[in-house]
């Protein structure tokens, strides 16, 4: 009886020692993966860190947008005012790396669908494509569109500059990483200098990472 | 009864194989055809990484992205190396606030390498580094400002609102994009900032070449201690330069700067919090297998002593011989135990990454440029080993020149 009471710890020991050695894992990297699933642009998504992302992009830009419709300087003059919306003056001084444009670019397409010709959206970065059109039609190597001709191309009433700007901490002890980010946005007269309007956008945002990385 | 105990024999006899074939396992993957026609067609010198890459999976993603994207970098394969470093620099971005692996290499019965590899801080403002002087080539100077920002937070080490760092590469590059990209005053702060730890070094605020020129080694990961719960640094190995002097166009050499020494920065950041971690593993060990001796020792000599001892029936001997077996056996259990509580630190290092980085930054004219390296000792006395490097680079007026150069 005893024999046995024996015998069932040994091999109760033995088990153990067997199912640890199940662990083995090859050196061939056999995770399963998982399929793509569309996920809320406007929500932070499974995973996020300190910077920019892609919900800061869409509120901002729709806030910004908002608040430009809403300026009489802007949307509610008689004639419609002619705006470059681009990166050219708008810069990153931040320790976030980030493709510029995504803000202009929405900000501006945003803009362009709601301002419903309250605002005229000039394309300055296809300077180059307009030029080379504009000559091949006036040396007669292509004939003149169907809208009539300009004696020059259009000029601007206002550019939008900005500045993106960030201002990080970082605690070693508690491993917590923060990041605080203020966006500026100026519509600025291209005749007289005034800035007849500015917006802000700003958020911070704090992580810790797992104790084991700090 | 008999046919119990054959029972019993037959049960042992597979376990015990079992046992034993644990050890067995072979290390070397066998023949892989998927592998194969997935490296057919990346450059040769960069198979053995993308190899790697694809075999190790998400727990070594990140490093072996930092060593693709700088094999690639040094190769000339710019959008790979792009690709790799934005791949890794995503990976040390991700917070790791409830991942699986993190709590594993926290657990008593896994390594702390377990974990999803996200470097030490060295490393990560490395990663930084390497992206930003791509961000520089391709012109767009404000991303590589950000990089080398990036690159700063990740070796801050203050508390609170501030950070400070000592990172001096970083510093100066930020100062000098900065500098290009006309934020006069945002330069002027970073090169104060700069000055406290590398008061000697000056840079003309017209240049536009900048030459980096990296020696030696990568810094090395050991474990040591009891348990090999220690992570300690060693400086590289196979190498004995760590000066370089330069000369432009064929003019007298002239000694680069000695910017930043990787080994320091690895070295010099003091303890982790998952030391403490590991540090009570080694305890949990130690206790465990101490007990689980005191117990096996104490059942042995029960067993031995039983029958000299005056203890009344034969059945009563028995019974203390068998509680002495149960309690060898606890004590066997109990050592078991703790040799499976895993308190390594993690050693996987990035190593590709030089030992030093020199820097030299020239105000030239515009035009096509040579310039010569000489790799020396602390001494300036040439290494035998390495010859002299000729480098040819063009120069502008608008627009800044960088030029990476290593020396082995």
């Amino acid at each position: 009886m005893l024999c046995s009471k024996m015998f069932m710890f040994v091999l109760m020991a033995l088990m153990l020692m067997v199912s640890g050695c199940a662990t083995y894992k090859t050196r061939v990297d056999d995770t399963a993966g998982k399929a793509t699933m569309y996920e809320d642009i406007s929500s932070p998504g499974q995973v996020a860190g300190i910077g920019v992302e892609s919900q800061d992009i869409t509120s901002m830009t729709d806030k910004m947008m908002r608040d430009m419709l809403s300026s009489p300087a802007l949307a509610g003059r008689n004639v419609a005012p002619r705006v470059i919306v681009d990166d050219s003056n708008f810069s990153n001084e931040s320790s976030s790396i980030i493709n510029k444009s995504m803000i202009t670019e929405r900000l501006m397409i945003n803009l362009n669908r709601a301002a419903a010709g309250r605002m005229v959206f000039l394309e300055r970065q296809a300077a180059a494509m307009i030029e080379k059109e504009r000559t091949l039609k006036r040396s007669g190597v292509v004939s003149y569109g169907t809208m009539g001709n300009t004696a020059a191309p259009a000029g601007a009433d206002f550019q939008l500059t900005g500045r993106i700007m960030s201002l990080s901490s970082v605690s070693n002890t508690s491993g917590k990483a923060s990041r605080y980010h203020q966006i500026s946005f100026k519509m600025v007269d291209l005749e007289t200098g005034i800035a007849v309007w500015a917006g802000m956008y700003e958020f911070k945002k704090t992580a810790q990472d797992d104790i084991i990385y700090r | 009864m008999k046919q119990f105990s054959i029972l019993k024999f037959i049960l042992l006899l597979i376990l015990l194989p079992l046992l034993s074939s644990c050890a067995s396992v072979p290390d070397v993957p066998p023949p892989d055809p998927g592998m194969d026609a997935y490296i057919a067609d990346k450059p040769q010198i960069l198979k053995p990484a993308f190899s790697r890459l694809r075999s190790e999976g998400r727990r070594n993603e990140v490093l072996n992205n930092m060593r693709l994207g700088l094999a690639a970098y040094r190769a000339g394969f710019k959008d790979i190396a792009r690709s790799a470093l934005d791949r890794a620099l995503q990976g040390i971005e991700t917070v790791y606030a409830d991942s699986e692996s993190a709590k594993q290499a926290r657990s008593l019965w896994y390594e702390e390498g377990m974990k999803d590899f996200k470097g030490e801080p060295y490393e990560r403002s490395m990663a930084y580094y390497y992206r930003g002087l791509m961000y520089i080539e391709d012109g767009d100077l404000e991303n590589a400002r950000a990089a080398f920002k990036s690159g700063i937070i990740q070796d801050s080490f203050a508390e609170e609102e501030q950070f400070r760092c000592d990172f001096a590469l970083l510093i100066m590059l930020e100062a000098m994009v900065s500098q290009r990209l006309g934020n006069v005053e945002i330069a002027r702060e970073v090169y104060k900032e700069l000055n406290k730890f590398r008061p000697d070094f000056s840079a003309p605020s017209d240049a536009n070449v900048l030459i980096l020129i990296e020696s030696g080694y990568s810094p090395r990961k050991l474990a040591d201690g009891p348990g090999h719960a220690e992570l300690k640094y060693r400086r590289g190995r196979n190498f004995t330069e760590n000066r370089v002097q330069l000369s432009l166009d064929g003019s007298s050499y002239k000694a680069a700067y000695p910017m930043e020494d990787i080994d320091f920065q690895a070295s010099s950041r003091g303890g982790r919090q998952i030391d403490k971690i590991l540090k009570d593993k080694v305890v949990f060990r130690e206790k465990n297998l101490a007990m689980g001796s005191a117990l096996s020792e104490a059942a042995e000599a029960a067993i031995i002593l039983a029958p000299l001892a005056n203890i009344g029936s034969a059945n009563a001997m028995g019974s203390v011989q068998a509680v002495a077996g149960g309690l060898a056996v606890i004590g066997a259990l109990q050592q078991y135990i703790a040799i499976n509580a895993k308190p390594q630190a993690d050693t996987r290092y990035w190593d590709n990454l030089p030992d030093m980085v020199h820097v030299a930054l020239i105000k030239t004219t515009p035009g096509t440029h040579s310039a010569t390296f000489r790799f020396t000792d602390e001494k300036y006395l040439q290494v035998p080993e390495l010859a002299e490097k000729k480098v040819t680079f063009q120069a502008y007026d608008n627009k800044f020149t960088l030029v990476v150069v290593k020396s082995r």
